[in-house]
């Protein structure tokens, strides 16, 4: 499902976020990318879904090379990958329903087929109770869960989700996790960056190391 | 159906920001109304003229003057000659009586004047009507250099001068108009360009996200197009308005009723109007193209 070669990441001339990381993951597979703040997880989920280009090496993911894709196809890639980003990047002036419906909005399916799965989605985080507030009236917690409601409402073929449980409590952390391996189970590839190495023991997954831009250890 | 969705989600995103930003978006508004109402002044004058000027070419009148006495033959003659000519729509003999029947009509005041000269100071003529088109001016100078020395032809007539002085005035007010007014429009390109980077600039993060989950450019970018064009158009109509107040208030009381460029002074004719409008939503799509150029994909 991804497949990186060779990649280097460089945002400035002194140092590198991410140097010369191959990492494969099948497609199907749940493993968690790991490592200290400022490894270059974050890094590495950017270029996965486009929003940076690599300055060397070779990204494909689900069969597309997206350090090639010409603009008009990012899109197309996007849609097809669910993220669940470090700081939500959830729509203030909507509602947690609208925020979740936005994804298929912009697919223009009709209102009422979105608000039918967004509610679904929001259900499946357990906050179908509160789809009518704003983000900015949850907590940390809700509105991370309120982002990947959003990130798994279009059925993704590959699941990205940046320290996903960074703003939930243990008993949420484990109910998250129950949902992405349910989500996984029934044929999305997942990769959780996360540094929660507790987590990580309980669950048992492969586990992709990275220390300063570098593979450590897989 | 998907296209439709998304034009009124367009057009919904459009509204919204129109509103909450309205104090800006009306200053933008009102600058481009200000330039088209500029251009559409122009247009107005330019038009006038033109029709006036068209109004008269319908008119011009070549009078060759006959030589006192002249044969019967010889004025016939010439008729025939001019009613031959393709330029010419009519040819009319007036008689020196007839020209004393005119001059007493016109001026009922100077009824004795004739007769205090002793004898009728008014010579026969043929009044040539040139045909209405656009050689008519070339026709006229032309039939003058031809028939100025003809056989009993004294004098030779016409009023073709101002009427080409008066083009000029016009290809003046065009190119004035032209030139001030694209500066105009360049100004409001610019106007808007800026006002919808402002609101993009505001709602940049939200435009991230869309872009994040998958929204195409043309989804992220169309409500600012729409509201670009819904920014031009209302400057464009706000300008035709104004411009019909302005004709309504200052044109309409001094000029309708006198005969000064010899028809009613008129606005502007109603797809001039529209071009206007029309004019000011493509300068609103064209300058939210520019500002949204260098959006990120
Ligand atoms: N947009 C950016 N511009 C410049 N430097 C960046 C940018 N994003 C990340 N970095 C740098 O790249 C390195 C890796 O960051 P990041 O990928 O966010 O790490 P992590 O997610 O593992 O904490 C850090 O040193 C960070 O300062
Ligand atoms: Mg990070």
């Amino acid at each position: 499902m991804i497949q990186a070669f060779h990649v280097y990441k460089q945002y400035d001339r002194e140092s590198c976020a991410l140097s010369d990381v191959t990492v494969h993951v099948n497609k199907g597979e749940f493993c968690f990318l790991t490592g200290p703040s400022g490894a270059g997880k974050t890094t590495f989920l950017k270029l996965v879904f486009r929003e940076e280009l690599p300055s060397q090496g070779q990204i494909i993911v689900g069969g597309r090379n997206v350090t090639a894709i010409p603009d008009g196809q990012i899109p197309l890639l996007r849609r097809s990958i669910g993220v669940v980003f470090q700081d939500f990047k959830l729509l203030k002036r909507r509602t947690i329903l609208e925020n979740v419906a936005f994804v298929l909005k912009i697919l223009t399916v009709s209102s009422k087929e979105q608000k039918r799965r967004a509610f679904t989605a929001l259900k499946s985080v357990g906050l179908h109770h509160k789809m009518h507030a704003y983000p900015l009236q949850l907590s940390g917690g809700e509105q991370q869960r309120v982002a990947i409601a959003r990130a798994l409402i279009n059925d993704p073929m590959l699941l990205l989700a940046d320290e996903p449980t960074g703003n939930l409590d243990p008993d949420m952390t484990m109910e998250i996790m129950t949902l992405f391996q349910e989500v996984n189970s029934r044929g999305t590839t997942v990769l959780v960056a996360t540094h929660d190495r507790e987590m990580i023991q309980r669950l048992g997954k492969r586990v992709i190391a990275l220390e300063k831009g570098r593979v450590v250890t897989e | 159906m998907a296209l439709l969705r998304a034009l009124r989600y367009f057009v919904e995103e459009a509204f919204i920001s129109l509103w909450r930003s309205r104090l800006i978006h009306a200053v933008s508004i009102g600058t481009i109304a200000v330039s088209l109402l500029v251009l559409g002044t122009f247009l107005t004058v330019a038009s006038n003229l033109h029709a006036a000027v068209a109004e008269w070419s319908r008119k011009i009148q070549i009078v060759l003057y006959l030589e006192d006495g002249l044969e019967g033959r010889i004025r016939e003659s010439l008729e025939r000659r001019l009613a031959g000519d393709p330029a010419v729509a009519g040819v009319e003999h007036v008689t020196q009586e007839e020209a004393l029947r005119r001059f007493r009509r016109l001026f009922p005041d100077l009824q004795r004047l004739p007769e205090d000269l002793g004898e009728n100071p008014f010579p026969a003529s043929l009044e040539v009507t040139v045909r209405a088109d656009q050689d008519a001016l070339a026709n006229v100078d032309r039939l003058v250099v031809e028939y100025t020395q003809a056989p009993g032809v004294e004098q030779v007539q016409y009023d073709s001068l101002w009427i080409r002085r008066l083009n000029t005035a016009i290809q003046l007010v065009r190119w004035i108009g032209g030139f001030l007014g694209g500066i105009l429009v360049i100004a409001s390109v610019f106007t808007i360009s800026n006002v919808i980077r402002l609101t993009a600039y505001t709602r940049q993060d939200e435009l991230d996200i869309m872009r994040l989950v998958g929204a195409t450019r043309a989804y992220v970018q169309g409500p600012f197009v729409v509201e670009g064009v819904i920014q031009g158009g209302l400057g464009g109509l706000a300008g035709v308005g104004l411009l019909w107040l302005a004709f309504r208030m200052l044109v309409g009381r001094a000029l309708a009723s006198s005969d000064l460029l010899g028809r009613a002074v008129v606005f502007l004719p109603i797809q001039l109007a529209a071009a206007i409008v029309i004019g000011g939503m493509v300068v609103g799509i064209v300058g939210s193209l520019v500002s949204l150029r260098r959006m990120p994909v």
